[in-house]
């Protein structure tokens, strides 16, 4: 740790959450994007899909009720912002952070915010741009 | 939004303000907000006799100052100054005192009317009853009961007054006949009073505005007071009586600090209670517009 402490703050958060993704949680392939003048943000493929939209999973559930084919199973990159708890952030920096997130077609429908503590406790919520009803958990 | 075309155009839905807060008095108007304008309020009003009730409570509705604004703005209701258009329409002439006070006596006829009714139903149901064991005098009972309601005269005038009228004397046995003599009409508007000139004449277009509640509004969110799940609304896919809350929202300006704690905080207990939290303001290079409003959903992502 001693080599990180002589970085900045975000980038030492920004590897811890990349260090839990891999380790505890199975992620591949993440890898850490520095767009210009915006905070890191990290890719990765998780083992399993992350999120289905509500209706979506009722729509799936049907199809394997009647067909017997699971759908919507193949997980997709997610993009994580490592933030600390202590930070305050706004909404035009929250926009900002989803007008740079890369895409190749559709524009991101969400970011994964990655909220690290001080004793290495790292909790992810799903940040979804607009209204976006909650899934029966 | 549903257009009714049987009925005659109702004037658009009357806020009175008063001593700051946005009150709903009229029924018909509270219902047609709650089915045409995705817009419930809150019931605030107690019976007089219990000043201090706080459960079941009862019209008005009130309405927070975003939400009356959203729906100026939408064309879907009027803010009026309440206190004010009341003294102009009391002080105007002799004659509009005249006219509300026929329009009380015809309210307290109708009112009279529908009790008289019910009271010759029940006393029909009774005979019927009575009549089924025993068939020897089944008509003299209904009636009674459907003449002694009828009895009290148009010229009656205990509106105001809380003591008997001149004929004081002389109808204290009538009281005693029948209960309706005393019967007074509890009013729950004035709408009567007001002429339409006057109405307009006081309306009220500097309602302060909030972005997140004309977004909510325009997509055709129901909305409660948010003190339940700790935000500012809780916001209902359709009406409060049927769904439940999907979001818990607040509202913040374009560059105001948010703690990343509370965004945690917020996140955590919406989801717990199957709820998402919702963080919502709008760009102002961008405009007031419903559409430039930027909402952001947040929930456990699960891992």
């Amino acid at each position: 740790m001693a080599q990180l402490s002589e970085e900045d703050p975000v980038s030492q958060i920004t590897q811890t959450v990349v260090q839990n993704l891999e380790d505890q949680h199975d992620w591949t392939s993440v890898e850490t994007h520095h767009g210009a003048g915006q905070r890191p943000l990290i890719k990765g493929l998780p083992p399993r899909r992350l999120y289905i939209h509500p209706d979506d999973q009722i729509a799936a559930l049907e199809h394997e009720h009647s067909t017997g084919v699971l759908l919507h199973q193949e997980p997709e990159f997610e993009w994580v912002l490592a933030v600390h708890p202590a930070e305050k952030w706004t909404l035009s920096r929250i926009a900002s952070v989803f007008d740079s997130v890369e895409h190749a077609g559709e524009r991101a429908k969400r970011i994964v915010l990655g909220t690290v503590h001080n004793d290495s406790t790292v909790v992810y919520y799903l940040l979804h741009e607009g209204l976006v009803k909650p899934r029966q958990n | 939004m549903t257009t009714v075309t049987a009925r005659p155009p109702r004037p658009l839905p009357r806020i009175s303000k008063i001593a700051g807060r946005y009150l709903v008095f009229d029924h018909e108007d509270a219902s047609v907000l709650r089915r045409e304008a995705n817009t419930n309020g809150s019931l605030v009003g107690t019976l007089p006799q219990q000043p201090t009730q706080n459960m079941f409570l009862g019209l008005p509705i009130e309405l927070r100052p975003e939400e009356a604004e959203a729906l100026v703005h939408k064309n879907l209701a009027r803010v009026v100054d309440d206190v004010a258009a009341h003294q102009a329409a009391l002080l105007r002439s002799p004659e509009s005192r005249t006219a509300y006070i026929q329009s009380l006596r015809r309210d307290k006829a109708a009112a009279h009317r529908v009790l008289a009714e019910r009271a010759a139903q029940k006393a029909a149901v009774a005979a019927g009853k009575a009549g089924g064991r025993k068939k020897s005098k089944p008509k003299a009972e209904p009636a009674a009961a459907s003449n002694a309601p009828l009895a009290p005269s148009d010229g009656d005038d205990t509106m105001f007054a809380s003591a008997p009228p001149a004929v004081s004397s002389a109808s204290s046995p009538r009281v005693a006949d029948s209960p309706m003599d005393n019967f007074g009409v509890t009013l729950t508007s004035s709408r009567d009073l007001i002429p339409p000139d006057v109405d307009r004449e006081f309306e009220v277009s500097d309602t302060p505005q909030g972005p997140l509640a004309r977004y909510l509004q325009d997509g055709g969110y129901h909305t409660t007071p948010g003190l339940r799940f700790g935000s500012e609304y809780s916001v209902y896919p359709g009406d409060p009586l049927r769904f439940h809350a999907h979001f818990m929202a607040n509202q913040y300006d374009w560059d105001e600090e948010i703690p990343i704690l509370d965004i945690i905080e917020g996140g955590r207990l919406a989801t717990a209670v199957k709820k998402a939290f919702v963080i919502a303001g709008s760009d102002p290079s961008k405009g007031e517009a419903p559409e430039n409003v930027t909402a952001y959903s947040i929930e456990w992502a699960g891992m």
